[in-house]
């Protein structure tokens, strides 16, 4: 026991001697200023003729702030943290450094805020990579086209919106529509390594959501074993504007790197549309012209540059990629609002979800004729793409013979079918939460339904036929499971060889 | 007279201020003129532009103790376009600090201690 705590004061003299042997002790120049004025976490200080955009800033109590505001005589200042022992004429230097976050492997399983600050009530040792919150996004040359899957385990995404790793994928939709079920879902679909695919790590960011809500997430991604590989960046609605508005941007720097280590990543931005509101609030009281619904003129840049750096890098850059799904709220289904049709035109595709559909008790509440994916489909395997592809003009149909057939009650034949084949598509589709499939299981339920082999099972079945088919056939004929978990398409042998196995399951159940 | 003042705008109070200052001292007859005649906001605007006017043309050197000669005379010279003022602050520790404008180039025993754990704690 006396021995190691020698050893540990040995490598602590030893570290310090190394720190202070490499230090640069010639004097710098410090630009310093005097706090003009203070009000809702804006600090308007002379002098500072020096400071830059974005710069770091402490005040004499150690407050730390950023410059946001270059004026000829005057600089306004966003605190990052609030404080009451800030007065007028206090004084406030530079510090020469941008903002930015200590990241390290140690992050994971963590609940940090915008500053990198734990929330979890464990300490956090500020070490490893100093990444800065503002960062070009990659380049062209340093990119490569999204190729991999990340799969979500919800049917009607994998099958109608494939997503890919390095893609940006917008889901939207009204306030309770399960917006956040959805990206919580595919966080804890990760820990299957579905495909045998590479682990991918999650980051969800709540930006101006209430402390019940990240407490919940945090909870559920605990029991679900998810949190292992997951960092959570919360910003609630009681923190500071300035600490909503950098959330997304720390959360985007730690990303960075575990990209840059040549890992693929995944990032919730818990919502963008709080974020646009942070961001208003900051811009109105720095007094910014106000445009569009007030909202600044760079507001579309904001979200721009950050969904920017949602990117899959060329094998030369390492191959990691960075996965977004930024969240949307609209008001009332106005999808034509300023930032929902911003952020349609940043992102690779979106996911449009119905508050009709949720109440009608479709859930996921996924729209499928509004919500595309405009770069997944080159990352969907081969077996997702044979049983997926009739898909969505089956439901797409469906919904408008639906919509038709409440006018009359006289129907052909075929228009019958239609209306049965469709009610059922849909039903499949129907997923409860926290229930993330595999690849197989999805292919086997999407196979069933696109295929007709449920046109003779009453619409209550088909729930319990899903329960038990997977397992059935899992036991039952094993090669079989292991040919549909290959990725390859089915040949017409196992297209029989599938067909047969689920009829011959219909038979237990009817 | 009084009218036009008035309507100076912010451009022109800082021109009137840069003017007030001559060869490194306030003009007493044009910042009598001008105190006579400013609206009680211009002339808070006139006195902080005054204020950086004086600041920008001049360089204090504040040490605990008086300083030889020679490094006065070395300081000055290295600030030949600017006044040099010798402050003495018994409160500072050993060394000089040199301030100029609203840039401190902090040269004391303090400042290098500060320096110091500043970069050891990051």
């Amino acid at each position: 026991m006396a021995k190691r705590k020698q050893n540990n004061i040995q490598d602590f003299l030893q570290e310090l001697e190394s720190r202070i042997e490499k230090m640069d002790m010639i004097p710098r120049e410090t630009n310093v200023g005097k706090v003009l004025s203070i009000g809702d976490g804006i600090v308007n200080a002379s002098g500072l003729s020096r400071a830059g955009f974005g710069e770091e800033v402490e005040f004499e109590d150690k407050t730390r702030g950023l410059v946001f505001n270059l004026d000829e005589d005057r600089v306004s200042i966003i605190l990052l943290k609030e404080s009451d022992s800030l007065f007028e004429g206090m004084r406030v230097k530079t510090t020469g450094k941008t903002l930015g976050i200590n990241v390290s492997d140690k992050l994971l399983g963590r609940v940090i805020n915008s500053l990198g600050e734990p929330l979890d009530g464990k300490p956090l040792k500020s070490e490893g990579k100093f990444y800065l919150l503002e960062k070009i996004a990659p380049g062209v040359i340093e990119r490569q086209p999204v190729d991999t899957p990340l799969k979500t385990g919800i049917k009607a995404i994998d099958s109608m919106t494939p997503i890919g790793r390095g893609q940006r994928e917008l889901i939207i939709g009204d306030r309770n529509t399960g917006k956040t079920a959805i990206a919580i879902d595919t966080i804890i679909n990760q820990k299957k390594k579905d495909l045998s695919l590479p682990q991918v790590i999650c980051i969800y960011v709540g930006i101006g959501q209430k402390r019940g809500n990240i407490a919940r997430t945090v909870t559920k991604l605990e029991e679900e074993d998810a949190l292992a590989f997951s960092i959570v960046v919360a910003a609630t609605a009681s923190d500071s504007p300035a600490q909503q508005f950098l959330a997304p941007f720390a959360a985007t720097a730690i990303a960075e790197y575990f990209m840059d280590q040549g890992k693929d990543v995944f990032i919730v931005y818990d919502d963008l549309s709080k974020h646009a509101w942070a961001y208003r609030q900051i811009s109105l009281l720095l007094r910014r012209p106000a445009g569009r619904e007030a909202y600044p003129g760079d507001i579309f840049y904001l979200h721009s540059r950050l969904l920017e750096r949602s990117a899959r890098m060329s094998k030369e850059e390492g191959g990691g990629s960075i996965t977004s799904f930024p969240i949307i709220e609209t008001q009332a289904g106005d999808v034509a609002a300023y930032i929902p049709t911003n952020v349609i035109s940043i992102t690779d595709g979106q996911i449009y979800l119905e508050t009709d559909l949720f109440n009608a008790g479709t859930r996921p509440a996924i729209n499928a004729g509004l919500s595309v994916s405009r770069v997944g489909g080159a990352a969907q395997t081969g077996i997702m793409k044979q049983v997926s592809g009739p898909l969505r003009l089956e439901l797409a149909q469906f919904r408008s013979l639906a919509a038709f057939v409440q006018f009359g009650s006289d129907l052909d034949e075929q228009t019958k079918k239609q209306l049965e084949r469709g009610r059922r598509v849909a039903e499949i589709l129907k997923q409860p939460q926290f229930a993330p499939q595999d690849e197989a299981q999805e292919v086997v339920s999407l196979f069933a339904a696109s295929k007709g082999l449920l046109d003779d099972l009453s619409i209550q079945k088909i729930s319990a036929f899903e329960a038990k088919v997977h397992e059935f056939i899992r036991v039952k004929n094993k090669k079989l499971w292991a040919r549909i978990s290959s990725r390859e398409k089915m040949d017409d042998k196992t297209i029989k060889e599938l067909t047969s196995e689920i009829e011959n399951f219909k038979k237990t159940i009817k | 007279m009084n009218n036009d003042l008035s309507r100076l705008n912010r451009d022109l109070i800082k021109k009137l201020a840069r003017l007030t200052i001559r060869n490194g001292n306030v003009d007493k007859r044009i910042a009598k003129y001008v105190l006579l005649r400013l609206s009680r906001k211009e002339l808070i605007f006139y006195l902080s532009a005054l204020k950086g006017a004086i600041y920008k043309n001049s360089v204090r050197a504040i040490s605990s103790q008086e300083l030889p000669p020679k490094t006065e005379q070395s300081i000055s010279t290295k600030f030949k376009d600017r006044l040099v003022f010798f402050e003495q602050d018994q409160s500072q520790s050993e060394g000089i600090k040199i301030i100029i404008d609203d840039t401190i180039i902090d040269l004391t025993v303090n400042g290098y201690v500060n320096t110091m754990l500043e970069q050891l704690k990051t």
